[in-house]
């Protein structure tokens, strides 16, 4: 019967229930995945129900292009590309049935004394001008409103109205069957389509991207016209395709050059294939913490924890290199059956086990204070980090030990003699710390006060998107006039309401005469606003203000009983589309996704022309419901507020550092430990502020894989002195974080690049100057030198 | 990334109704039909004819309108001036009843009168380009948008438009000429109305200063 160690069934049995734990909560938990990061952020019941309101407004819009053709042969080049189009399985053409004029007209007959222009509403009282509103309308050499109206509705404000109205939208015409716009004298024919392309599946935008793009280039060449084209789905395609191409490739190279290290340190890969199952079973450990603690996970999660990495490699590393038993006798054969294993080999306490202990409290202290953080992505992080940490460390202090394979595992000695004169220069290093420490002082804060660190949140600054794709949104913007276009918001419980407080945003909006303000709201207006109008109509008529110019035309218009136009009304009408495109309902509910049982409306209005003024703003900040619709401007303030969190809490993650230095090695040895974090910090900062010209998030984000190295390689020099072994291992570990994570600094992806050029900066700083941190006193270093030379 | 206002500002164009798009004719097909059976060599003759019209690049005129209304027993009547440059567009004044301009600038139609201030019209430039190149003679412009045939009145052609956009706001277009120089619109509205412009044009080697800057 074999004895087995009863660390290793400690070990064993804490894994299986750790990973029960996970599945059941996995299993009997509403658990998902969550990607909106606006979703994360702290809010009022408010936002939710706004944020809600702009889901359910604006879902579809991912899924839409629209191509404009343009040139002599553009008519069959969109016939051609029609037909190619239709033809594949992904893509919908959009069509609309448009209503006739004649229709809208007669849909509007019942209700013709409930709409006043704005012309006749500031005139209703003067019979003069009403008279010449009258006239100026028939005198029209061509007014289709006027023909279709003056039957039933000879006063002509249903006209007016109407004209007034449809005017605001008019720019699409429809020549030889296919919508157009006239630009600057060009015509441009608009093709829209709708893609099938499930949620997340990047393969299928890939896909369609080239389908729809290989079919565009053919219609170019074969008909010689020009094409702009714009989608999401465009700058998806690409994003995906630049991420996959880096994946590849760095991924290929990173790996390359780990095995490479590894091979040529220990002439095995066993090191690399207990790396990587530690690394499973550390993130294992995040993912049960995840879904522990929370619902959901987000995506963005785990790129934040993807730190996990970093630190549990160099607990890995130390575990190879510093555990060595060759050279340190921690395991040795033992007759004693008292003391026999499994694999016969007697386990020592490691000499690294403390170091390794130290540096994971540390760091949990350091994220332990973003568990408390108001933002649910950063608590998420912490949780993901103490229990990936917490499993990394299990792994290579409980299971590691027992592995046959790590008593395989040799340092090759050209890597031991790298490691001593690593250790040497480093002695020389130490000799000159105070001259060292004092001059970075001087230089950073130098630095920092010539070029203080200035942080750019704008989301639109990580879009990766080649110029071409840019420069085709911005010439579609502009020939479909939404170029400066501003989305306001609206929600409430009820249609009325709802309208209601459309016409007073748009009452309020309309304080700056440069606004152009596009809306259901005059084709639809609140049936208060409709009573209104009747109103002064059937007043207007009693004190015969219409009369001359009626009589003019030798015609009658009698008031009849009012009769609300109803949102009912106009869904049941051929303007559905119109109340489909503007109005929603949607629920505030997490699980409910049937319209029909949404409890909410909302409605969304157009504003162009010039920018809100300041009034306009801070009417509509104060409007509890309602928002500007500003995607890009949520996610840099969201962004703003998680990088202010995170700065924060960095702050706070050093001073513990700081306190955990300070009441474990003293106060000298606590400044001089700290200093070479700090000092990384700063420097990493500085430098990628230098070459990327502003900071972002992803810039601190890295700051967090820094510290994280840096307090691990500051407490195994501290505890372990410059000893060759230590200085190996940290080695190692820096190299392949560098490999890993540095590599990132040659993306072309701003906010990847960002993230590995601060922690390629902070890695390069910290393994320079963590050394500095050690524990030799002069005499020591003395001593060591002609030592370490022989 | 800018693509997100893209979708909606596009559908809410395309959705909204144009002032010319108009009314949907149940007769259109029989029109079309009615076109489609002209014989080639009636169309050809009307083409040949419309072809002597005397092309006026630059030109200064009066105009008298009548709207005739189905509902109405009289037409209604305005007077004005109209001035072209078949380069830069036109302006058409009109004095009486009321004042009012309407001016085609670059294919955009502005359009301002005795109550509001000058506003844009939009998608009416299709139209107003049909009737600016109508009065300036520009034969092979309308070719492009009509079909052609023989009036029922004497002198006259009438031009049938060849797309929707146009066919749904008229029926048809009568160009009458008298020694080969326009001398009156006649526009045919499905609905039955119609619109009779009398127009007096004489050609010019300049536009006058003030006409001129309102078409730059």
């Amino acid at each position: 019967m074999r004895n087995y160690n009863k660390g290793l069934i400690a070990y064993f049995v804490q894994l299986g229930l750790v990973l029960l734990l996970g599945v059941y909560f996995l299993v009997m938990g509403e658990w998902h995945v969550q990607s909106n990061l606006l979703s994360l952020l702290p809010g009022s019941e408010n936002n939710l129900v706004l944020n809600k309101a702009e889901q359910a407004l604006f879902k579809d819009k991912e899924q839409q292009v629209v191509i404009a053709l343009h040139g002599k042969q553009a008519i069959p080049a969109y016939q051609a590309m029609q037909k190619q189009l239709s033809a594949l399985p992904m893509v919908e053409l959009s069509e609309f049935q448009l209503p006739s004029l004649t229709e809208i007209s007669q849909f509007y007959l019942p209700y013709k004394d409930n709409f006043l222009s704005e012309r006749y509403f500031k005139n209703i009282n003067d019979s003069t001008v009403i008279t010449q509103l009258i006239t100026s309308q028939l005198i029209q050499m061509n007014n289709p409103f006027v023909s279709s109206t003056i039957g039933f509705a000879p006063r002509l404000n249903l006209a007016d109205y109407l004209n007034t109205e449809l005017n605001l939208f008019n720019k699409v015409e429809i020549v030889k069957d296919i919508p157009s716009v006239l630009v600057e004298s060009e015509r441009y024919f608009i093709s829209q389509l709708s893609l099938k392309v499930a949620g997340f599946s990047l393969k299928e935008s890939q896909q369609v991207n080239h389908q729809v793009l290989s079919i565009i280039q053919q219609v170019e060449t074969t008909y010689s016209v020009d094409t702009t084209y714009s989608g999401v789905v465009f700058h998806t395609a690409y994003a995906s395709e630049q991420a996959e191409f880096e994946i590849s490739s760095f991924g290929t190279l990173s790996l390359i050059g780990v095995i490479i290290l590894i091979l040529s340190v220990f002439r095995s890969l066993k090191p690399l294939l207990l790396s990587t199952i530690t690394l499973s079973i550390a993130v294992l450990y995040g993912l049960t913490g995840i879904v522990i603690f929370f619902e959901e996970l987000h995506l963005l999660t785990l790129v934040f924890a993807v730190t996990l990495i970093g630190i549990v490699i160099d607990y890995c590393f130390h575990r190879f290199v510093c555990d060595e038993n060759a050279d340190t006798n921690i395991r040795t054969k033992k007759d004693s059956s008292q003391n026999k294993v499994a694999n016969n080999y007697y386990v020592k306490p490691s000499i690294i086990n403390k170091p390794l202990l130290l540096g994971f409290l540390t760091t949990v202290l350091g994220y332990f204070g973003l568990f408390y953080s108001p933002l649910a992505l950063l608590s998420q992080v912490a949780v993901f980090m103490i229990f990936g940490l917490l499993g990394g460390l299990l792994t290579v202090t409980m299971l590691l030990p027992h592995v046959k394979w790590l008593s395989d595992i040799r340092v090759m000695p050209w890597a031991l003699a790298f490691a001593k004169k690593m250790q040497h220069y480093s002695l020389l290093f130490v000799q000159k710390r105070k001259a060292i420490y004092s001059g970075l002082l001087v230089v950073t804060i130098g630095s920092l006060l010539l070029a203080p660190l200035s942080f750019n949140d704008d989301v639109r600054l990580l879009n990766s998107s080649p110029q071409l794709l840019l420069e085709n949104e911005a010439k579609m913007a502009n020939l479909l006039n939404y170029q400066n276009n501003q989305r306001i918001v609206v929600t409430a419980n009820t249609i009325e309401q709802l309208l209601q407080r459309q016409e007073e945003a748009i009452s309020q909006l309309q304080q700056q005469p440069a606004l152009i303000i596009k809306s259901i709201a005059g084709l639809l207006p609140s049936q208060q606003k409709q009573k209104a109008h009747y109103q002064m109509i059937k007043s207007a008529s009693k004190q015969g203000v219409f009369n001359q110019g009626l009589a003019n035309i030798g015609l009658v218009d009698a008031v009849d009983e009012f009769k609300a136009l109803t949102y009912q009304d106009f869904t049941t009408s051929q303007l559905n589309s119109l109340a489909t495109l503007y109005i929603t309902k949607f629920s505030t509910n997490e699980t409910d996704v049937m319209e029909s049982s949404a409890d909410n409306f909302t409605l969304w209005l157009d504003v162009s022309g010039d920018k809100l003024n300041a009034a306009n703003l801070l009417w509509l900040i104060q409007q509890s419901d309602m928002r500007i619709f500003d995607k890009a401007g949520q996610v840099s303030s969201s962004l703003t507020t998680y990088r202010q969190n995170l700065f924060y809490l960095l702050a706070a993650a050093f001073v513990l550092v700081f306190l955990v230095l300070l009441v474990k090695y003293g106060v000298k040895q606590g400044v001089i430990g700290l200093l070479p974090i700090a000092l990384s910090a700063i420097i990493s900062l500085s430098l990628s502020q230098y070459f990327l010209g502003q900071l972002s998030i992803f810039n601190l984000l890295a700051l967090l894989l820094i510290l994280a190295l840096a307090i691990d390689y500051v407490i195994f020099y501290q505890e372990h002195g410059l000893a060759p072994r230590t200085c190996l291992a940290i080695m190692l570990s820096a190299i392949s974080s560098a490999l890993v994570f540095g590599m990132l600094a040659f993306s072309s992806t701003p906010a990847v690049q960002s993230f590995g050029l601060t922690v390629m900066f902070g890695i390069i700083a910290i393994f320079i100057l963590a050394p500095l941190s050690s524990r030799h006193r002069h005499s020591d270093v003395k001593t060591e030198i002609p030592h370490s030379n022989n | 990334m800018q693509v997100s206002a893209g979708f909606l500002g596009f559908i809410l164009l395309f959705i909204a109704i144009n002032s010319t798009d108009a009314t949907a004719i149940e007769n259109d097909d029989i029109e079309k039909n009615s076109i489609e059976s002209i014989e080639i060599p009636t169309a050809n003759i009307s083409l040949e004819l419309l072809k002597q019209l005397t092309s006026l690049p630059l030109a200064q005129g009066t105009f008298e309108q009548r709207k005739y209304f189905t509902i109405l027993k009289q037409p209604i009547v305005s007077t004005g001036e109209v001035y072209l440059d078949q380069a830069l567009g036109f302006v058409w004044q009109t004095h009486h009843p009321l004042s009012s301009v309407l001016r085609l600038k670059k294919s955009v139609l502005y359009m301002q009168d005795a109550v509001s201030p000058e506003r844009e019209v939009k998608g009416a430039g299709t139209i107003t380009q049909v009737l600016m190149n109508a009065l300036s003679g520009n034969v092979s412009a309308l070719e492009n948008e009509f079909n052609f045939q023989p009036s029922k009145q004497k002198a006259c052609i009438s031009l049938i438009p060849k797309e929707n956009l146009l066919a749904n706001v008229m029926k048809a277009i009568d160009l009458c000429m008298v020694d080969n120089k326009l001398k009156s619109i006649i526009l045919f509205e499905h609905s039955g109305n119609r619109t009779e412009i009398d127009i007096n044009l004489s050609a010019l080697t300049k536009l006058p200063e003030a006409i001129s800057a309102q078409l730059q």
